[in-house]
């Protein structure tokens, strides 16, 4: 299998979100995440990750986003310095570079998208439902839908 | 040999023709259910293509009938001990009849669809279908995720359509039905339902509807109007009042035609999205009338609970509105149905569908139901020569206790059951298909029906040719094999 890892570390925390990482210390972890059966390789796949329901519903920032080309069939890719807490994570496979999900009449995606805990099967899922919990290091796959 | 000599062999032998209704008592029928190996039109087919076998040809076919008759249906039944629990699981096989002056040969090629592709490299199921549900599968990631392209063909714009209903079209070759690709028709409706029953109307153009129970807070339908090379001109999107399971419509000049039934999609216990529907008997049904100049305008009338897959011929006349169907009384078929044919080969429970007519006033919004006696199923007709009148072909029962359809049946919603052939026992027979005379592949002066049946008892598969008015005396022609193949469901026949 075509695979790549890519690392995503203070750069994105700190440039992006303005996000300090002094208190990433003592109960600072690692979140390692695979994105696996990614349908096409073109396209960049755009990660955010939450730390607060607040913010998974759009009216705050996530706590982290990453681009990453869409170049293999599985990416792994890591977040560091994360405070321990509850998190949860949305992946869109952007395929057309809109920077959006892409929809059919319905409101079906016709992009690639996946969640922690590899929820969503019909429709957005809520926070509790995607969330899941950092209190060392931690692996976590997603299915790219 | 000649057609009484013919005739007379195939009566007299172990063959699979009977001259005529009586040749055959009732009593024998239903007692045969339980000799014959019924399971073989529900068995697997290993290999991905069959290569051409030439058909014993018997009788006289006209050298008039030329062209491809091809018929899809569920044929990948099963990876090792992993099977498909619903029939319509299946992923699809095109079985193409090459006939060409006098001599049949016979051919199959599995649609190369993306979940084909997948599973057969890995040689297990990997995606849940419809229907059933693997332990271990992976998560689906749009409609065509489980499209097994397995239920219909159409020939149209220069394209042969390879039909599913939960999502996209399959376009395939036409001659020799390797697989071209899924069929987007715009950006908006990729992955959308589309349903295996579409309708061409007197402009050439094509008529279709996707069903999405899930959409919306009761379901939705899409309709879809679609001109040769010019694409979607037209899209619409209708709330049901229910989600109830819809396969197939009919249109008037004016009027497409939908029937809901109370089998209802909800998001219960049930593990797959066949199990999700629940037979809801106090809803009743209803017939959806929408206007062809706007789809916006749309008329509801109430209808006694009862389901129905495959409508027959429609037409209007002073805002009455006829349209023939076979009538369901539940949804039993597609449930226990559907499950039993899989295990066994038969389906005890199942109820047949009888050959029904709704009158539905515009003005008044009033609709009835008046259901025949004739059993009958896979309605086909002349869309050319449609009257309320015209006659519908159909497979039948010779009795409510056959196993299967074993008989071919003209019908009129005025007139009741004009003519049949009856089948000796241990055939199946399958959709009939119609070829106008005068047509393409129909040079002859009279209307040819031809028909594809299975033969467990000889493991034989074959086809018949009826002149298409007179059945009763028998097929003119019959073409078989040494070869068995499931059993499908729609074809073509492209001339």
């Amino acid at each position: 299998m075509n695979t790549s890892k890519k690392s995503f570390t203070t750069l994105l925390a700190v440039g992006l979100l303005g996000l300090a990482l002094s208190s990433a210390s003592a109960f600072a972890s690692d979140l390692d995440v695979t994105f696996s059966h990614i349908e096409k390789q073109e396209g960049e796949l755009l990660v955010a990750l939450f730390d607060s329901e607040t913010a998974y519903g759009g009216k705050a920032k996530p706590v982290r986003v990453a681009k990453i080309a869409a170049d293999a069939e599985q990416i792994s890719v890591s977040f560091t310095g994360l405070e321990n807490g509850m998190y949860a994570l949305k992946l869109l496979h952007d395929l057309n570079g809109n920077g959006a999900m892409d929809t059919n009449m319905l409101g079906m995606p016709t992009e690639g998208y996946g969640f922690s805990n590899n929820v969503g099967k019909f429709g957005m899922p809520a926070f509790n439902e995607a969330a899941f919990s950092i209190e060392q290091n931690t692996q976590i796959e997603v299915f790219v839908r | 040999m000649n057609r009484r000599d013919f005739i007379k062999k195939a009566a007299s032998s172990t063959a699979v023709l009977a001259a005529s209704s009586s040749m055959l008592g009732m009593s024998s029928i239903a007692q045969a259910g339980n000799d014959y190996d019924w399971a073989l039109g529900w068995k697997s087919i290993e290999q991905y293509s069959i290569s051409a076998l030439s058909m014993d040809v018997q009788g006289d076919l006209p050298s008039t009938l030329n062209g491809l008759f091809m018929r899809n249906g569920p044929a990948k039944l099963q990876r090792d001990d992993q099977r498909y629990t619903h029939w319509f699981d299946g992923d699809g096989m095109i079985q193409q009849f090459a006939i060409e002056q006098g001599n049949v040969s016979h051919s199959g090629r599995f649609v190369q669809t993306e979940k084909y592709v997948e599973e057969e490299a890995a040689q297990r199921f990997i995606y849940n279908a419809a229907g059933t549900t693997f332990d271990d599968a992976l998560n689906g990631r749009n409609n065509d995720t489980a499209n097994t392209a397995n239920t219909a063909l159409l020939h149209w714009d220069d394209e042969l359509l390879a039909l599913w209903e939960g999502g996209s079209a399959y376009s395939l070759d036409t001659h020799t039905s390797q697989t071209k690709g899924l069929k987007t028709w715009h950006n908006d409706l990729k992955h959308m339902p589309f349903s295996a029953h579409p309708l061409i109307d007197q402009t050439g153009d094509m008529w279709n509807f996707g069903f999405a129970p899930y959409a919306g807070k009761n379901g939705k339908i899409v309709v879809y109007r679609i001109s040769p090379q010019k694409g979607v001109q037209q899209t619409q999107l209708i709330d049901l009042p229910f989600s109830g399971y819809m396969h197939d419509f009919a249109q008037t000049k004016k009027s497409l035609v939908f029937f809901v039934p109370p089998y209802t999609f909800t998001n219960g216990n049930g593990k797959s999205f066949v199990t999700k529907f629940e037979w809801r008997e106090q809803l009743g049904g209803r017939l959806l009338v929408v206007d062809k100049n706007d789809l916006s305008q749309q008329q509801w009338f109430e209808l006694p609970a009862g389901f129905v897959f495959h409508f027959g011929h429609a037409s209007e006349q002073n805002n009455m509105l006829q349209v023939n169907l076979c009538w369901y009384k539940n949804a039993n078929l597609m449930t226990k149905g559907m499950v039993e044919l899989m295990q066994s080969g038969v389906n005890p429970h199942a109820q047949y569908a009888s050959a029904a007519t709704i009158v539905a006033d515009k003005n008044t919004g009033q609709a009835q139901l008046v259901q025949s006696d004739t059993l009958m199923e896979f309605p086909i007709f002349d869309e050319a020569k449609v009257n309320k009148k015209s006659p519908i072909f159909g497979v039948g029962k010779g009795s409510a206790n056959s196993p299967h359809s074993d008989k071919l049946i003209n019908w009129s919603a005025y007139a009741g059951e004009q003519d049949s052939n009856q089948y000796p026992q241990g055939l199946l027979v399958e959709e009939p298909m119609l070829v106008p005379k005068q047509t393409n592949g129909n040079t002859g002066k009279q209307d040819l029906i031809v028909q594809t049946f299975l033969d467990v008892k000889q493991k034989r598969s074959g086809l018949n040719v009826f002149h298409a008015d007179s059945l009763k005396q028998g097929p003119i022609a019959q073409a078989s094999m040494n070869r068995t193949i499931p059993l499908g469901f729609h074809g073509t026949f492209v001339g």
